[in-house]
């Protein structure tokens, strides 16, 4: 007989997996580090949490007031590991970054566009920059990537619908070393610095 | 008194496609050294600030930082898509907006706050 689950017990649900997915990806980098195959086996534990669609409802996670927000599922203490949940409507876009750490996304809802890039000057400018577009991917629901630390990419949300995004990171957003921005239109590199120290966003 | 500053490339261009499409150009007064850039209104402030030659403090360009956060003394801007963590509500609310996402509506005076004073 179909049951429905009420609110706590998604919510434990939702714990529950996201503890487990946590643990699992310790084990696999204390094994192997960040290298990319840990990176790739990662990503196929996180899109089979993005998968459980009903473990992320959207009535739990407010939306943005904007157009983008982001969501702690959990942030370990110090330089730990970090899932957020990303929810972006559609428009919403970043330029090319890297984020000075590795990430792991994968797709619950929604069509987003990813661009992936590589820095193409010698960087013996300051703060200037070009870089120049590799490919691109839509990722839509059971859809993920994994970038190592310094891996370029933008984003654009797609569709009419939000997109959710589940995002996997060697550090919590608040604790990244910097995240450093590229503009094409301006030829520019932004480094920002870090929000370590400050209260979380 | 304030100094008119227009794009260092193909200005001319961008006047005469103004006039040619139709698109309405607004002065944008930078407080912050006392000049005035020429900004369409299918322009960011920080786009037309950057083609000026002006060297406005900015990251991300894409409303996801909140470096470029700008009071705005005077006049009415539409804002591009951005993300919570850049602007606050409140933060909207007390005039202040992003440069690389605020297109002008009327003329603009505005002073760049920086991420220090956010």
């Amino acid at each position: 007989m179909p049951t429905t689950q009420t609110e706590p017990e998604v919510q434990a649900d939702r714990k529950s997996a996201c503890l487990a997915l946590l643990r699992q990806a310790h084990k696999i980098l204390d094994k192997e580090g960040s290298t990319p195959s840990a990176l790739h086996a990662l990503k196929l534990k996180l899109s089979a949490l993005a998968s459980r669609t009903e473990l992320f409802p959207l009535s739990d996670f407010p939306m943005p007031v904007a157009e983008g927000r982001l969501h702690t599922l959990i942030a370990e203490e110090n330089d730990g590991l970090a899932l957020h949940l990303l929810i972006g409507k559609p428009g919403k876009v970043s330029n090319p970054h890297a984020h000075s750490i590795w990430c792991i996304n994968a797709s619950v809802q929604g069509r987003e566009k990813h661009t992936y890039w590589r820095r193409t000057d010698d960087g013996s400018k300051p703060g200037y920059a070009t870089v120049a577009k590799l490919s691109e991917m839509i990722m839509e629901r059971g859809h993920g990537f994994a970038m190592a630390d310094h891996d370029i990419h933008s984003q654009e949300v797609l569709g009419d619908e939000p997109s959710v995004i589940l995002a996997l990171y060697g550090h919590a957003f608040n604790r990244f070393p910097s995240v450093v921005w590229y503009n094409t239109e301006f030829s520019t590199v932004r480094k920002l610095p870090s929000q370590r120290g400050q209260a979380a966003a | 008194m304030s100094k008119v500053l227009t794009a260092r490339r193909g200005n001319t261009r961008a006047a005469a496609s103004a006039a040619a499409t139709g698109v309405p150009t607004y002065q944008v007064t930078v407080s912050n050294i006392d000049k005035i850039v020429e900004c369409r209104s299918d322009q960011t402030v920080l786009q037309a600030c950057m083609s000026a030659g002006i060297d406005f403090p900015f990251a991300c360009a894409s409303g996801n930082c909140g470096v470029c956060i700008t009071q705005i003394e005077s006049g009415t801007v539409r804002m591009l898509p951005r993300a919570d963590g850049a602007l606050s509500p409140q933060q909207l609310a007390e005039g202040k907006t992003l440069a690389c996402r605020a297109q002008p509506r009327s003329d603009l005076s505005i002073t760049w706050l920086g991420r220090g004073r956010r």
